[in-house]
């Protein structure tokens, strides 16, 4: 059974996993610098940022996915969706030590932007220092997929429905991500979403 | 010894007679970097940017990012020597696994000498010849910066430090009061130049220079590929090395400019190498790092016209030692621009590969689309690798994709090999030469077969 | 007395007793007390076989019976872990401690059942590589090509990077095209009739047939359909990582049509 770590009720900004097990951790539109320190073989941890920036809302969110020991995973994946005048400044740091040998991470952020105002910053930063190892991050940023626009349109949709559709799946996915770990878990999108006005 | 060939000297504008024997001095102060103005008998409007760029130079801060730099000391360097001192002109001078390197990769015994600049200039001069004959006949100027600025100043005025102000960073401003050798190359309207220009076609002694600085401007529609560099080691017994290429791409132009960069271990290279694109235009960087024991490099676009194109293609490797700290940059002021980054990376024996890249989306760069991909290879559990990317967007319809991996030599290949026959080292060679391949490929055949070799003798690690 | 004259063997073709004098039975491969752990789970228990020189072994079994355990065990995979006491015999030295590829160049050859793409690497580089010192490059060149106009891989694809989006068929006759480039002695072949149309299979076995002289051949079999084309001398069938029963082919077709429920050992 996985724990889950909300970490914006939980205020560290340091956490240190010391016994092996499956952890996850979730954050909605949270600023701050978080480490996530995998002290001990056998910990997992995946990790879900949910970000919904409207009017001049102002993110900046650093994180630190630390391997310190070998045999851990580190999943990291932050979706975020900005309007208005928002802006999202992100760093991510993924960085194995040497003796973190045998060590997965993972880190994807994706970023929608729905506005010529919006400013986003993204750095995935890596710093690997052991070998026998398996790391990858990847970073997107840009407008709605305009070929499954095209085809909601195609079905009568109309644009502003089409786009909310294609928004609140985007979202959605990570929601129920989590929720396929933590099955009380509420990854209900109309929680956190609402149509920006 | 080697004594320079006066006639040859007269004929290409060194006008150096032999009496005035630059006595080389250590340290940089105004002084000498009027004097070297003055050795090379530059008119006043260079000497003029030179003093401006060193006062920049002083002024400026060390970059507090990226590879260490602190071991530099600026007052420990000669900025000015005669050519013939530079190089080791005597075979047997030359330290012994370059030498050895030499050998394994089968460089012929004239090239070695003239890559020491031991030969006669003699051979480089008839090929020199035969290449400008053809050249001059499209009306494509291919020289020594040097002469440019005494014979094409008007054009040289218009566009010599246009791309990279002395005020970019220190190694710009240093560049900038000190430079020395470096190509100039103008390729007129509609005009496609269909052989590789080479660095080493054009004489000057001054073929590794310290502080070369290169300018190329294309004109509309125009195309031509410089090559720079070679894959044999070069011994340098300076250890500092600050260029600046600075590249104008007019509109619908195409330029391509390969780097395979061997420097010997003991090396910094410091390089700034940024291009303008104009609309429609097309600028591609072709970057190999190999040698040097600290590079800083980040070929850059600046795509200013709708529609235009920037590509960096880039392998560094990194043994025992070095620090390959490099990747690009892309600026994105206009729209329907692309651009792509493609970093291929290999860390060994406690070596050390960083890619650092900016990508700039910037307002009014409406559709533009960027991908990057940054694969790396560690190979033992002493090496290190890093990725530091930097993505600023502010603008929508945009689309901006970055991917990177860190791994090591897959366990299931290295088996497969080894079941056809193919010992250890040479699987590791094999994969690792197909890790960089579809960078490689871009590479004019003849330095990509060295390249392979290259890469592995550093994997059997029978080169120092 | 009646002296049996040599007779070529060819398996069951017509019908005839087999004649075996004592030279046909030279061993080449022996396992003796072979048992292989992966990552601390024993799979291979305490095998015992013979494998003779010019003969055609096929190995059955149901899914995890660790039949390709003991094909790459055979080759060396260095993630094996043989247990005291297990050794492997070839040419009458043990191997158990060499490497891959010094068994490869002492003559075994392993066709992988899920070939690996390898990118930037095509057949021709892999092999002038594996024959450096034993064939020029332009020889192994011209064999390619001419291997592959007989196993109908298009030329491309072997100017392309090693399987790279090769289809399951084209996979395995490249693997076919370095067998008989390489020219080893014993030959096993990991499933090669799994994922491959029935054109490609009638090619890959004729090509096996055409060539087996002076060859050992180790067929590892899931479907069984391979034995509809090559008639294996012996079949040895495997369950849990034992050898469960020998036979000759006509045990192939017993299990054909009683499958491999009846041979378990209880």
């Amino acid at each position: 059974m996985a724990v889950l770590i909300d970490l914006n009720k939980e205020k560290a900004d340091i956490l240190k996993f010391t016994r092996p097990g499956d952890y996850v951790v979730f954050f909605h539109n949270l600023s701050g610098e978080f480490t996530f320190s995998l002290n001990s073989t056998g910990i997992n941890v995946d990790i879900f940022g949910l970000y919904i920036g409207a009017r001049s809302s102002d993110f900046v969110i650093r994180t630190k996915q630390h391997h310190v020991s070998s045999e851990t995973t580190s999943n990291l994946l932050i979706k975020g969706v900005f309007y208005d005048d928002s802006r999202f400044n992100y760093q991510g740091l993924i960085r194995i030590e040497n003796n973190a040998q045998k060590s997965h991470a993972y880190q994807k952020n994706q970023n929608i932007t729905l506005s010529p105002n919006v400013f986003i910053e993204s750095k995935p930063y890596l710093e690997i220092l052991a070998n026998d190892v398996f790391c990858t991050h990847g970073s997107t940023t840009g407008r709605l997929d305009q070929n499954q626009l095209l085809y909601l349109k195609s079905r009568r949709i109309e644009k502003e429905k089409a786009q909310s559709l294609l928004i609140e799946g985007f979202l959605g996915d990570l929601l129920r991500k989590v929720q396929e770990k933590i099955p009380q878990f509420d990854y209900n999108i109309k929680s956190y979403h609402k149509l920006a006005d | 010894m080697n004594q320079p060939n006066l006639n040859f000297n007269y004929k290409y504008g060194f006008s150096m007679p032999q009496k005035y024997v630059f006595k080389a001095k250590k340290g940089l102060n105004e002084e000498v970097v009027a004097a070297i103005s003055t050795m090379k008998k530059e008119p006043v409007w260079m000497t003029e940017f030179r003093l401006k760029a060193f006062g920049i130079f002083k002024e400026k801060n060390m970059p507090n990012w990226g590879a260490d730099l602190s071991r530099i000391n600026f007052n420990e360097i000669f900025y000015y020597i005669k050519p013939t001192n530079k190089q080791v002109n005597k075979w047997e001078n030359l330290p012994k696994e370059i030498r050895e390197t030499y050998d394994k990769i089968g460089i012929p015994e004239a090239e070695k000498k003239y890559l020491m600049g031991v030969s006669a200039q003699y051979e480089s001069e008839v090929v020199y010849e035969s290449v400008n004959k053809q050249l001059s006949k499209q009306g494509v100027i291919f020289c020594d910066m040097g002469m440019a600025v005494k014979k094409y100043p008007d054009i040289v005025k218009k566009y010599f430090g246009s791309v990279i102000p002395a005020s970019d960073n220190k190694f710009a401003a240093l560049n900038s009061s000190v430079w020395s050798g470096g190509s100039f190359v103008y390729v007129p309207k509609g005009i496609k130049v269909k052989l590789p220009l080479q660095a080493y076609f054009r004489i000057n002694a001054e073929q590794f220079g310290q502080f070369e600085r290169t300018l190329i401007i294309v004109e509309e529609g125009g195309y031509v590929h410089y090559v720079e560099g070679c894959t044999a080691p070069v011994y340098a017994t300076d250890s500092l090395h600050a260029a600046v290429v600075e590249i104008i791409v007019k509109k619908g132009a195409r330029v391509r400019y390969t780097t395979v960069q061997n420097w010997s271990k003991n090396v910094y290279n410091l390089v700034t190498k940024r291009s303008r694109v104009e609309e429609d235009g097309i600028m591609e960087w072709v970057d190999c790092n190999i040698g040097s024991q600290v590079t800083m490099k980040y070929p850059s676009c600046y795509l200013m016209g709708k529609r235009a194109r920037g590509e960096v293609l880039s392998i560094a490797f990194s043994g025992k030692n070095q620090h390959q700290d490099a990747g690009a940059k892309m600026l994105h002021f206009a729209p329907d621009t692309s651009s792509r980054i493609i970093s291929k990376s290999i860390s060994k024996d406690g070596g050390r590969t960083s890619y650092r890249g900016l990508v700039q989306v910037r307002p009014g760069a409406k559709n533009s689309s960027v991908y990057v991909s940054c694969d790396a290879l560690i190979l033992d559990d002493r090496s290190r690798s890093d990725t530091y990317p930097d993505m600023k967007i502010k603008e929508t319809d945009i689309n901006v994709q970055h991917e990177a991996t860190v791994e090591k030599l897959g366990e299931e290949k290295l088996f497969y090999l080894s079941s056809r026959g193919i010992n250890k080292t040479e699987s590791e060679g094999l994969l690792v030469n197909g890790f960089i391949d579809p960078v490689a490929k871009e590479i004019p055949l003849e330095y990509a077969i060295e390249l392979n070799r290259l890469i592995n003798l550093e994997m059997s690690g029978s080169v120092g | 007395m009646q002296t049996q004259s040599f007779r070529p063997t060819y398996a069951g073709r017509n019908n005839l007793p087999r004649t075996e004098k004592m030279e046909d039975k030279t061993p080449l491969l022996i396992l003796k007390n072979l048992s292989v752990n992966i990552t601390g789970k024993k799979i291979l228990k305490n095998i015992d076989f013979t494998f003779h020189k010019n003969k055609i072994y096929a190995i059955m079994g149901p899914n995890g019976s660790g039949k390709s355990t003991l094909a790459y065990t055979i080759m060396g995979n260095p993630s094996y872990v043989l247990e005291k006491n297990s050794s492997i015999l070839y040419k009458n030295k043990e191997i158990q401690a060499d490497l891959p590829d010094k068994r490869a160049k002492n003559g075994i050859f392993l066709s992988f059942q899920n070939p690996l793409s390898l990118s930037g690497v095509n057949v021709f580089q892999l092999l002038r590589l594996a024959l450096s010192g034993i064939k020029d490059p332009l020889t192994v060149k011209e064999e390619i090509e001419k291997y592959a106009r007989l196993l109908k891989i298009d030329l491309e694809l072997t100017e392309r990077s090693l399987n790279d989006g090769a289809s399951g068929g084209e996979k395995k006759k490249l693997e076919l095209l370095q067998a008989v480039v390489l020219n080893p002695d014993l030959q096993i072949f990991d499933e090669i009739d799994t994922g491959v149309d029935v054109d490609a299979l009638k090619i890959i076995a004729g090509f096996i047939k055409q060539h087996k002289h002076n060859k050992t051949y180790i067929i590892i079999t899931h479907y069984n359909r391979i034995l509809k084309y090559i008639r294996p001398d012996v079949v040895m069938v495997m369950i849990d990582g034992k050898i469960a029963k020998t036979g000759d082919y006509r045990l192939a077709e017993t299990i054909e049509k009683k499958g491999y429920e009846k041979l378990r050992t209880l």
